[in-house]
């Protein structure tokens, strides 16, 4: 299915569209951030602690409109949501992606192959999941320590164990089906039936998973955060920043949690509509 | 006896022969792609069974449910490895010869599904689904896919324009049709036809049989009918392999079998055929 035929299909329901745009949206406010940004919230020389919890619409100290209100540090909220879009973004589909990748070579390979290697990589990730993910990312950064590539890390470590376990039993099933069966009467080679029959069709479940997974991970990303093993606070993600609001929300300081809760939502919900729309088109059967 | 098949590796040795082959399930290791599912042909076991088809033959195999007509259809097809006894292609053991010979004897017998519509891969447009194995054979050239498939569509009786459609889009007695283009795309000298007319309303069963029988005569192609219908099997087979709880209980040419049946079995097979009373 090529592109075009992909959009020609999101055109059709008006409400993926409307999940595309956002994301669309979203995404090109958080590549554009070091531009629109009205101040740069990771240089600590622009932040003046005396600006800290102002309401949105007052000006800062320097004169500047902070149009979201600022947080306890006296950053600009609405600079800090942007950059912290574009670290929530990041990580969450970076984080994702690898996951996706591994977790889908290793389950399909588990089915494809059975025996031995099955038993191997489907125990892993059985003990893998028996443990919950915050712990075993916790562990993990306790050893490995902060950062973005850490954080980043340690989501894959904790997320590719469901990819495997779905593409596995999703392989199981279509392998078993006669138009396996029908290829190998064609003698087409074992890579081909893997990779052009079997592959494709594991996929619309994998879809899914990996679109509630980005807003999970996004959402464990901030939990980590907030314990402190996360991101550095002078450098706020979306998680990290309404984790910063938290203490003040029964003060009636709702702002900073607020705003970047609500671009937390809008991401997650746009990602959502924008992959259950993916799953309807990449699967023929469902047009 | 695999010295005699040898040397009777002659123009005159049959196109399929299967010598006392025995198949007992349970055993993944005896299974030939054990990466396939094929466990879930849980049926009774094949037991000893041998039979021969000759060149331009056609040959029914006939049983109920769960007699191991299918287990029989894969191994003749070569998808399954037989526990004991031995699998000759025109006298030879296939796992004997080169790979090019190898992949032309496996191309040589084709299967054709009951069910048309798990047996088409649902990703896949009708080009694909019909032009990938000749390409990936060099049977053709990836330049004359297209002309190649809408040949063998409108060979089966589908229409050009039908190309670019998906299995989803096919009625069931097409999507039949659309799995013997494929079995043809790869020029093959038999096919194995497991229920193949099974699912399909009785009219479309009467079109899609005749469809066969005009392209074994085309092609002048052998096949092994494996059916369930007596009628179905008796309008088209030259010779009748009676199949009962894994063994070949009786065989002869059809309308022997049919007239005079020497089995027990075959004799109440043959009496179960609902008929409507005379008036």
């Amino acid at each position: 299915m090529s592109a075009r035929e992909l959009l020609r299909g999101f055109q059709r329901s008006h409400l993926a569209m409307a999940g595309l745009s956002l994301l669309a949206l979203l995404l090109l406010l958080a590549l554009a951030a070091g531009v629109i940004a009205p101040q740069n919230p990771y240089d600590l020389a622009q932040l003046d602690i005396t600006d800290g919890r102002l309401p949105p619409g007052e000006r800062l100290g320097s004169g500047a409109l902070a149009l979201l209100g600022t947080d306890d540090q006296g950053r600009d909220m609405l600079s800090a949501i942007l950059y912290g879009l574009r670290i929530s973004l990041l990580i969450g589909t970076g984080s994702t992606l690898l996951a996706l990748a591994i977790g889908l070579t290793l389950g399909i390979t588990a089915a494809w192959h059975g025996g031995w290697i099955d038993a191997l990589i489907m125990r892993v990730a059985d003990i893998q999941l028996s443990f919950p993910a915050i712990l075993i990312a916790l562990v993990l950064l306790a050893v490995f320590g902060q950062g973005s590539d850490k954080i980043l890390l340690a989501l894959v470590a904790v997320q590719w164990a469901y990819y495997a376990r779905t593409v596995r039993a999703t392989a199981l099933v279509e392998r078993g089906r006669e138009y396996i069966e029908a290829a190998r009467c064609l003698a087409l080679p074992g890579w081909r039936i893997l990779l052009w029959h079997l592959l494709p069709n594991c996929l619309p479940p994998l879809i899914v998973v990996a679109t509630v997974q980005v807003a999970s991970a996004i959402a464990l990303e901030a939990t980590l955060s907030f314990l402190g093993l996360g991101l550095p606070i002078t450098e706020p993600s979306l998680g990290l920043l309404i984790a910063n609001g938290f203490s003040y929300l029964l003060s009636g300081k709702y702002w900073i949690s607020l705003f970047p809760g609500l671009a937390l939502l809008l991401l997650i919900v746009s990602l959502n509509l924008v992959g259950d729309r993916l799953r309807d088109l990449l699967d023929p059967r469902l047009q | 006896m695999t010295a005699a098949a040898n040397q009777n590796h002659s123009i005159s040795a049959p196109l399929l022969q299967l010598q006392e082959v025995s198949l007992r399930y349970g055993d993944k290791s005896k299974i030939s792609f054990k990466s396939i599912g094929y466990d879930k042909y849980s049926g009774p076991a094949v037991d000893q069974v041998s039979l021969q088809l000759a060149a331009g033959e056609t040959l029914g195999l006939v049983g109920e449910s769960g007699c191991g007509k299918s287990t029989l259809g894969r191994i003749a097809a070569g998808l399954l490895l037989p526990d004991s006894g031995q699998r000759l292609w025109c006298g030879e053991d296939v796992r004997q010869l080169d790979a090019a010979a190898q992949r032309r004897a496996r191309l040589d017998v084709q299967l054709i599904f009951q069910n048309s519509h798990a047996a088409l891969n649902p990703r896949l447009r009708s080009e694909q689904l019909i032009g990938e194995a000749p390409v990936v054979h060099g049977l053709i050239r990836a330049s004359e896919r297209r002309d190649w498939v809408i040949q063998l569509l409108q060979r089966v009786g589908l229409d050009a324009s039908h190309i670019d459609r998906y299995p989803h889009q096919f009625s069931g007695g097409q999507r039949a049709r659309l799995g013997i283009a494929r079995a043809l795309a790869v020029q093959p000298r038999l096919l194995i036809c497991d229920e193949a007319v099974a699912a399909l309303d009785v009219s479309v069963q009467a079109q899609v049989i005749n469809l066969l029988l005009s392209l074994r005569a085309e092609f002048g192609l052998s096949m092994l009918f494996i059916s369930h219908d007596l009628d179905v099997v008796r309008h088209l087979s030259d010779r009748v392999l009676v199949m009962h709880a894994g063994q070949i209980v009786e065989s002869g040419a059809t309308e022997s079998v049919y007239h005079q049946p020497q089995h027990a079995y075959t004799r109440s097979l043959l009496e179960s055929i609902p008929r409507l009373a005379r008036i």
